[in-house]
């Protein structure tokens, strides 16, 4: 609960805190206030006091942070290959870690993942920690976090970063309520502080506020971090990252869910991997749409939508970009006619060049586009058309 | 056999600023509505009640008029609901809410065979809740289930969405699930059941009610993690706005895509 604290070099020993507790549970001993168990906390002498010397704090499980070092990132897999997303977490805690001197190091759980971890070597980490076993091959997130805790409860890690992938959204929290510790999903920037806490910040309410979140009464800390959000780690083309293979125990393995079938999906049928985007939006007329898709073609883009163009039936959802679609982290993406709401720009504003042209001068697109441009789309294709020609 | 499927009620906006003197959130409108999500997770969950002859609870945790939510759910089929409201329940964090839930469930259905979750809620929009209950529950969680199959009263075959790709599973229950808004298109409840629900068929559970009732372990002081401030999202200022001709809205985009070696000009090709 908490515990009444006096802080006797504001206390003058009025007295008044005495007189208003209805508990009795304060007097004077040796010159100074002090409290009896008899307190409810019921915090009436901390509204009396004149000089604000009471206070109730929240009485909590201290940790030992001196005792917590090094940061831990677990790696997603996709089908033959260590995803992109991990190496993305990776450059982030490389970063994180400079801040005290932290050793960065990597879990991989799969299977026949030989080939797949030595593309992990070099890039500054400490050590990549294999888990190869045939249960692991499919992910069944019991077994996982099962695997992943056991390894985990052995160390004393400060961070465990976890990929914000749809298989990591049910891996995290699965660790984490096994450590009784604090998560914290989506953050769009993590800092490090000297005494090692772990500053995260992820939106909220849909992206209209940013929430400050810190774990300073549990270890590990942990967060999942979405894809295209962090840099990825540099190669550093050295003998780093020693790997381990970790052997895992059976009973680990074993689970009341077992794998019928697998349907692998088309890969990169999605705009997440796009790097050059041009976004349709609503203020373009759809008679210019066959237009943009020959830009496009040109500028060697992909087209996204917007979430009204995909609720209309214009573009797959695979193709939309916001919260509510894809995340994207393009070399340049080009919006036209896209209003810029929050929901739309959290999914894209951390791509390296962003144009927009919307014949809105007050669109709010314009206050994260890096060049804006306020024209008439049909009109701009038309010059466009006149320059280097058709686009049809 | 017992369902439970867990549902919240959220703000119908999610339009919030921050008092810039304060730094408190500023909720514009008090319309509440079901978290969208969960729509999902009771059809599906009524699906399996149907094959099963499952009795189907649903669970919120909120204030007194989050029973209107539990209203909707047994208009829907649910055939009672369990409002979690107790000082000592709030300032929860994923944790302490997961924990909240789950020592409900443990406490008023021993014998569960199956908690339905929806894939996150648009408030906390963390899609942890579901996971950590599992976790305290010791019971295996499968997210994101966009169909099911071979439906019996001790197992069920879930389809997963894991991205790249869908995996079918067969569960032995107990389980903890997450449901997938690709599973289908729910039901809404009708007015005219709405109207005929029986709030009374709503039981409310406090902290005295479950098996743990310490304290410590709910709301605020069993949460780990701490909002230590909410701003707005701030933009950066290198930013330029052309606003003039559509020539020199063009000249200004060619510009740019040239000096950054993305075009070249009428040779591009």
């Amino acid at each position: 609960m908490g515990e009444l604290r006096i802080n006797h070099d504001k206390c003058v020993v009025c007295k008044q805190c005495i007189t208003a507790c209805a508990f009795n549970a304060l007097s004077v001993e040796d010159g100074h206030i002090s409290v009896n168990s008899a307190c409810r906390l019921c915090g009436s002498c901390v509204k009396k006091c004149p000089l604000h010397a009471i206070e109730i704090v929240e009485d909590r499980h201290v940790i030992d942070r001196d005792q917590y070092h090094d940061i831990m990132v677990i790696a997603e897999i996709d089908g033959s290959t260590i995803a992109p997303v991990s190496y993305e977490l990776i450059g982030e805690a490389l970063k994180l870690a400079a801040i005290r001197q932290d050793k960065v190091s990597v879990a991989v759980l799969g299977y026949q993942l030989d080939d797949m971890v030595k593309s992990l070597k070099g890039y500054g980490l400490d050590h990549i920690y294999v888990f190869d076993d045939p249960s692991l091959s499919i992910f069944r997130c019991d077994v996982f976090a099962n695997v992943l805790y056991d390894f985990l409860s052995k160390r004393k890690d400060n961070v465990v970063l976890i990929p914000a992938t749809l298989n990591g959204r049910s891996l995290a929290p699965s660790i984490a309520a096994r450590f009784k510790t604090g998560l914290t999903a989506d953050c769009t920037k993590l800092e490090m502080r000297e005494n090692g806490d772990l500053v995260q910040i992820r939106p909220a309410f849909g992206g209209n506020i940013m929430a400050m979140i810190l774990n300073s009464h549990a270890r590990p800390q942990m967060a999942t971090v979405r894809e295209k959000v962090m840099d990825r780690a540099i190669y550093k083309n050295d003998d780093s990252g020693t790997i381990e293979k970790i052997m895992v125990e059976p009973s680990l393995l074993q689970s009341s869910v077992l794998v019928e079938t697998v349907h692998d999906l088309p890969k990169a049928s999605n705009i997440s991997s796009a790097t050059r985007i041009i976004v349709i939006g609503r203020g373009v007329p759809v008679s210019d749409h066959p237009r943009i898709h020959g830009l496009a073609k040109k500028l060697d883009a992909t087209i996204g939508y917007t979430r009204p163009m995909v609720e209309k039936g214009i573009g797959s959802v695979l193709y939309q970009i916001g919260l509510s679609g894809r995340t994207v982290k393009a070399d340049w993406i080009l919006t036209l006619g896209v209003s810029g709401a929050i929901q739309f720009t959290a999914g894209m504003d951390q791509s390296s060049l962003i144009l927009a042209i919307n014949n809105d001068p007050n669109a709010s697109i314009f206050n994260i586009a890096h060049h804006g441009m306020v024209a008439d789309v049909s009109q701009w294709l038309d010059e466009w058309e006149k320059r280097y020609g058709s686009l049809q | 056999m017992k369902i439970i499927v867990c549902i919240k009620q959220v703000p119908s906006t999610q339009k919030v600023a921050v008092d810039p003197t304060t730094g408190v959130l500023i909720r514009s409108g008090i319309d509440t509505k079901m978290n969208p999500y969960d729509l999902y997770a009771i059809d599906l969950a009524l699906q399996i009640k149907k094959s099963t002859k499952a009795q189907l609870t649903a669970i919120t945790m909120g204030p007194d008029s989050a029973k209107a939510v539990l209203k909707e759910a047994m208009a829907l089929g649910c055939d009672d609901g369990v409002l979690i409201s107790d000082r000592a329940f709030a300032g929860a964090d994923v944790l302490a809410t997961s924990y909240t839930l789950a020592s409900v469930v443990s406490s008023i259905a021993k014998d569960v065979a199956l908690v339905v979750c929806g894939k996150q809620t648009t408030d906390g929009d963390t899609a942890q809740v579901g996971a950590e209950m599992a976790a305290h529950l010791k019971m295996p969680f499968v997210g994101l289930v966009m169909g099911i199959h071979d439906v019996t009263t001790t197992s069920i075959g879930l389809t997963s969405d894991q991205g790249n790709q869908l995996v079918d599973l067969n569960v032995n229950y107990p389980a903890v699930i997450s449901v997938s808004e690709k599973v289908g298109q729910p039901d809404l409840p009708s007015y005219f059941r709405l109207s005929q629900m029986d709030e009374t068929k709503i039981k409310v559970v406090t902290l005295q009610d479950l098996d743990d009732h310490d304290p410590n372990h709910y709301g605020l002081s069993g949460s780990p993690t701490q909002v230590e401030k909410i701003f707005e999202p701030t933009h950066d200022n290198d930013h330029v706005l052309i606003h003039g001709s559509t020539k020199e809205a063009m000249d200004h985009f060619v510009e740019v895509m040239t000096s950054n070696h993305y075009f070249r000009g009428k040779d591009h090709g």
